[in-house]
């Protein structure tokens, strides 16, 4: 089964039903939005309607404050305080004001002084005036009237009244004034109040007129309730039709395009068989921005789907190609000599060979066969490149080389006729290094050429390994008519012949630096083995521990045998 | 690797720097391949070049049979390590270095 989607993709699908969403979101925001508004709207209002009120009502205190003041003035009001006396007048000037308070819209109107100007709580009353109403319980007038000089009641005004009044007073305040005043016994009230001067214009007391503005607060409260209720009902009017809209026109398409995109996930996630991925279209009203985002998202699926598509054609083709060049490695393996010891009844040398391609396939070779009981071919070679091509390459050059070498044919001839048959028909001008040798068991004799390749490494008998400068010839394969001078050493018994390809020398650590001929003779030499096996797993793991992390990056082959 | 490519009349010259591998030398060949029409003679400058494997020494056979029918193929500028290369592979033996 192909998986393509790792598992975390899965708790995103389930994540996505958490949290609050669109609409209670949209709800809430809107409600609150027009909370402030309403409460802004109310709190405006409230202060207009106040203020414009308010302002009526002081005009209309000091209009009947006026006509009070007209009265009391007629009669010497002021003098009358200032004596503390009520002559004849002091009755028809009772009358003419309980005129005026019968004809108006007022709580009180009365007159007051201060017996100690300085003491606010001296304060008495000159005179307060009644209606017809106020006098008709049947008590005598005596209980009902305030004569000149009845002190007045803690509590019937509040100290900063007082001291208003007094300052009233004080400063010999012409015109009327207005305060608000609250008092537990006559509520809220709205004062005007004149100050009374006798005849050589001394301020005496003063005479006020009260009204009573609870009243107003009834219709300030029945304002209130008005924009509230309005507002509330324009706001539920506001949201619903908002949240109409938004679920028509965001939500439900929005959470179709979130539903399809789930199901093609899940379904993702789930097939095997990527043909069969197909995202539904979300159709979207009235279209805009959300069409936009469900065509890209239908895009984006459908790139998804095609892509998978593609993937497993290619995961398919790659593991067609794996599978063959996994094949091809086994055949190119077994093409090599790979059973050891190849020759187990001759005791006389001991040999042994490996191969590491960097791919899969390389063109890297080693090869050794017995041309009759004395002679044993011995072959390394490098073709030019890697993979598939140098191995294609690598597969002929061993039949061929084996097959003239098997014919009795000398090493340097070999070269030649090998080399000819490549150039005949070598398009890609591929080539190959080889360093072939023909030893003679019986003396140790060996007759080799080299074409282009690396040196080979020599130890004597109770010697040390060393690089034997041979002379090199061209690379096989490279130039029609290459000619190559054969040349002889003797391998003594108890000595060595180390062969390898560059990939050797040249395996490269992190740092760019080669592995180089010097640290392979060390470590050949270092390890001393009389075992051909043993030294060829010495050398690669030096070259091993030298690479460290890196990637290997070219064939590595050797050929090792000893003389016994 | 990096490659610099100069042509001066029909002579063109290639500087190549870093490694001539597997990975890199089907670039030098391609750049050769599109110029060698043109060009009546090659000269690589091989001053920066840290290291040369098989792959890059038959991109240079190819070359030198390519430009072998006109004026030739020159290398100039090779380090030790390139030479040694070079002699141990026999391409001293065919190439024309300077």
């Amino acid at each position: 089964m192909l998986s393509f989607f790792p598992l975390c993709a899965v708790n995103n699908v389930m994540k996505m039903k958490k949290g609050i969403s669109i609409k209670v979101k949209s709800a809430i925001t809107a409600i609150f939005f027009m909370g402030i508004l309403t409460a802004v709207i109310a709190g405006i209002g409230y202060k207009l309607y106040h203020d414009s009120v308010m302002e009526s009502y002081a005009t209309y205190a000091d209009t009947v404050l006026e006509y009070a003041y007209r009265a009391v003035h007629e009669y010497s009001f002021g003098d009358m305080i200032a004596e503390r006396a009520m002559p004849q007048d002091y009755e028809i000037m009772r009358s003419e004001l309980n005129k005026i308070k019968e004809c108006s819209d007022i709580e009180y109107l009365y007159a007051i002084y201060f017996e100690d100007i300085d003491d606010i709580h001296s304060l008495h009353y000159a005179i307060n005036a009644k209606t017809q109403e106020e006098l008709s319980p049947g008590k005598p007038l005596s209980e009902i009237y305030t004569y000149m000089g009845k002190p007045c009641e803690k509590g019937e005004f509040e100290d900063d009244t007082l001291r208003t009044l007094q300052q009233a007073v004080k400063s010999n305040k012409r015109g009327s004034g207005t305060l608000e005043g609250d008092s537990e016994e006559y509520g809220h009230m709205l004062n005007g109040y004149r100050v009374v001067y006798d005849s050589s214009d001394n301020p005496q007391g003063l005479i006020c007129v009260e009204i009573d503005i609870d009243r107003i607060k009834e219709g300030l409260r029945r304002y209130i309730i008005m924009v509230i209720a309005t507002a509330s009902v324009l706001t539920a009017a506001i949201v619903t039709l908002y949240l109409r809209n938004t679920r028509r026109y965001l939500i439900k398409p929005l959470v179709k395009i979130a539903e399809n995109s789930d199901s093609f996930v899940r379904k993702m996630q789930s097939t095997t068989e990527p043909e069969q991925l197909v995202y539904e279209d979300v159709p979207v009203k009235p279209g805009g921005e959300l069409q936009t985002l469900a065509d890209n998202v239908k895009s984006l699926a459908d790139g998804v789907a095609s892509y998978m598509v593609n993937l497993k054609a290619a995961t398919a083709e790659r593991e067609r190609i794996g599978a063959e060049l996994a094949l091809a490695q086994r055949i190119q393996a077994h093409m090599l000599p790979n059973i050891f010891p190849p020759f187990p009844e001759r005791k006389e040398f001991d040999i042994y060979a490996s191969m590491t391609p960097a791919k899969e396939v390389g063109g890297d070779f080693y090869d050794f066969f017995l041309i009759d009981d004395d002679h044993l071919g011995l072959v390394i070679a490098d073709v030019s490149g890697k993979g598939v091509p140098a191995a294609l390459f690598m597969m002929i050059s061993k039949i061929i080389i084996n097959n003239f070498a098997m014919k009795g044919l000398s090493p340097a001839k070999v070269l030649e006729q090998t080399n000819e048959m490549f150039c005949r028909n070598n398009k890609e001008d591929m080539f190959v290094t080889v360093w072939l040798g023909v030893l003679e068991i019986s003396t140790g004799k060996v007759t080799a050429a080299n074409a282009g390749h690396e040196y080979p490494i020599i130890r004597k008998a109770n010697g040390s390994f060393e690089l034997f400068k041979d002379k090199h010839g061209f690379v096989v394969g490279g130039m029609e008519g290459t000619r190559y001078k054969e040349y002889e050493f003797t391998l003594e018994k108890g000595g060595a012949l180390f062969l390898y390809t560059d990939g050797v020398p040249e395996a490269t650590n992190a740092d760019k630096e080669l592995f180089g001929t010097a640290r392979l003779l060390e470590a050949m030499n270092k390890s001393r083995e009389s075992d051909a096996k043993k030294l060829l797993a010495d050398v690669k793991s030096a070259a091993d521990e030298f690479v460290g992390e890196a990637e290997q990056f070219d064939d590595l082959t050797m050929l090792g045998i000893m003389l016994k | 690797m990096k490659l610099t490519k100069a042509m001066n009349g029909n002579a063109l010259t290639i500087e190549i720097e870093g490694r001539v591998d597997t990975v890199t030398s089907p670039e030098l060949e391609k750049m050769i391949n599109e110029s060698s029409d043109k060009a009546e003679s090659l000269l690589l400058d091989f001053a920066k070049v840290e290291y040369i494997s098989s792959a890059g020494l038959r991109v240079l056979l190819a070359a030198h049979k390519a430009m072998s029918k006109k004026s030739g193929m020159k290398i100039k500028n090779a380090g030790e390590d390139i030479m040694e290369i070079f002699e141990v592979t026999g391409f001293t033996d065919i190439l024309n270095i300077v």
